[in-house]
């Protein structure tokens, strides 16, 4: 942005429409009539006199809550509210999503330790059967191998949320499909490792799973 | 100089580390869609306080207590500074409104950022520099638990 150079001549320009001289509600209806799309001139000048628009960006007003009620959490109603997934389609991209999911590779190849499965001496395989329980999967390409229901079959996309019973993912389509974890086998590469995970061991929030202990569950064929 | 041992919960603040960096990317690509990264913290501060782990202040100080967002000053916070009274920096969340004050007085300085009041200096699990002594009158008995500093991300 240049400051100092000179003004441009269309501001001069005295033959101009807007610079003459006109009463102040003048001006501003031949602007409007200008620039305004034609759908809301079409409903009538009149409207262009009697409303209001605001120019200004206008912050919302923040809702300050009593002094009785805890100030430094959030009632059930406000949390609902904030934490709501917006499950509107066109907003998430698959593209947007990669670098998370190069940096939960990272992450993953440190906590399994992955170095160790090229070495002539791997460790016991039970240890990783924690260490996946304990592991979170934001940012995981999860495909979906075994299902009871036909149409899940398939699906393969970046988790971006989990909750108590589902996986949320984006495919690569742009689109934001539900997972739910019952009654299905699930696989996620890394490098040219293959893990598969029974859904229904995992059936609980992913803050809950830190603590649990990996107990030996059968799980019905699928 | 022996390495100390392997933290107890080596895993969980792994955990906590991705989910923060996590969190800052989501928030750099949806401006207005800040529901993710409340997620992404939340889950943080819940593993967190389940583990009974202690998260570094300088994280906490980015995390709005309310309504869990990250606090990046332009993005999703506003940032100003008072002097009338007392030398203040105010942080707004723009998610919820809530404020959070640091006072800066130069006697009173906490903990972690005085490094007259540090006791011990681990980087890597070894000990890199011997502590001065600390002047007298001057906290010599608190403790600054600096073994988080190199998980913080």
């Amino acid at each position: 942005m240049e400051l100092y150079c000179t003004l441009p001549k269309s501001v001069k320009d005295p033959s101009d429409q807007h610079k003459k001289k006109k009463k102040g509600n003048e001006t501003i209806n031949d602007f409007l009539t200008e620039f305004l799309p034609n759908k809301r001139i079409k409903t009538g000048e009149n409207s262009l006199k009697d409303k209001v628009l605001m120019l200004d960006s206008v912050r919302q007003k923040w809702e300050k809550p009593l002094k009785t009620k805890c100030r430094n959490s959030l009632s059930a109603k406000d949390r609902r509210r904030f934490k709501v997934f917006d499950i509107e389609q066109g907003e998430h991209r698959f593209n947007d999503y990669i670098p998370l999911h190069k940096m939960w590779q990272e992450y993953m190849m440190a906590s399994l330790d992955i170095k160790r499965y090229n070495l002539p001496n791997p460790g016991p395989k039970k240890e990783n059967n924690e260490r996946l329980l304990k592991a979170d999967y934001h940012g995981c390409m999860i495909t979906v191998r075994k299902t009871k229901c036909p149409s899940l079959l398939g699906q393969s996309g970046i988790v971006l949320m989990e909750t108590k019973n589902t996986f949320k993912i984006v495919t690569k389509d742009n689109k934001l499909k539900i997972l739910p974890k019952m009654n299905s086998l699930f696989s996620f590469t890394i490098k040219e490792f293959v893990f598969t995970i029974h859904g229904s061991q995992f059936c609980s929030k992913s803050s809950m799973r830190v603590r649990k202990k990996f107990k030996f569950k059968g799980s019905a064929d699928l | 100089m022996g390495k100390t041992k392997g933290l107890p919960f080596e895993d969980v603040h792994n955990r906590c580390n991705f989910l923060y960096q996590a969190a800052k990317e989501s928030l750099k690509r949806h401006k207005t869609d800040l529901s993710l990264c409340r997620f992404y913290i939340n889950t943080m501060t819940v593993i967190a306080r389940r583990q009974g782990i202690r998260l570094h202040p300088d994280i906490k100080r980015t995390i709005c207590k309310r309504c869990c967002l990250l606090l990046l000053p332009g993005i999703s916070a506003i940032c100003r500074v008072k002097k009338k009274h007392q030398k203040l920096v105010i942080f707004t969340c723009l998610g919820c409104g809530t404020m959070k004050r640091f006072i800066y007085n130069k006697d009173k300085l906490p903990t972690i950022d005085d490094p007259s009041a540090w006791l011990d200096f681990i980087i890597d699990g070894e000990q890199v520099r011997q502590p001065q002594t600390p002047q007298e009158g001057k906290r010599g008995d608190k403790k600054a638990n600096k073994d988080v500093k190199d998980m913080k991300s």
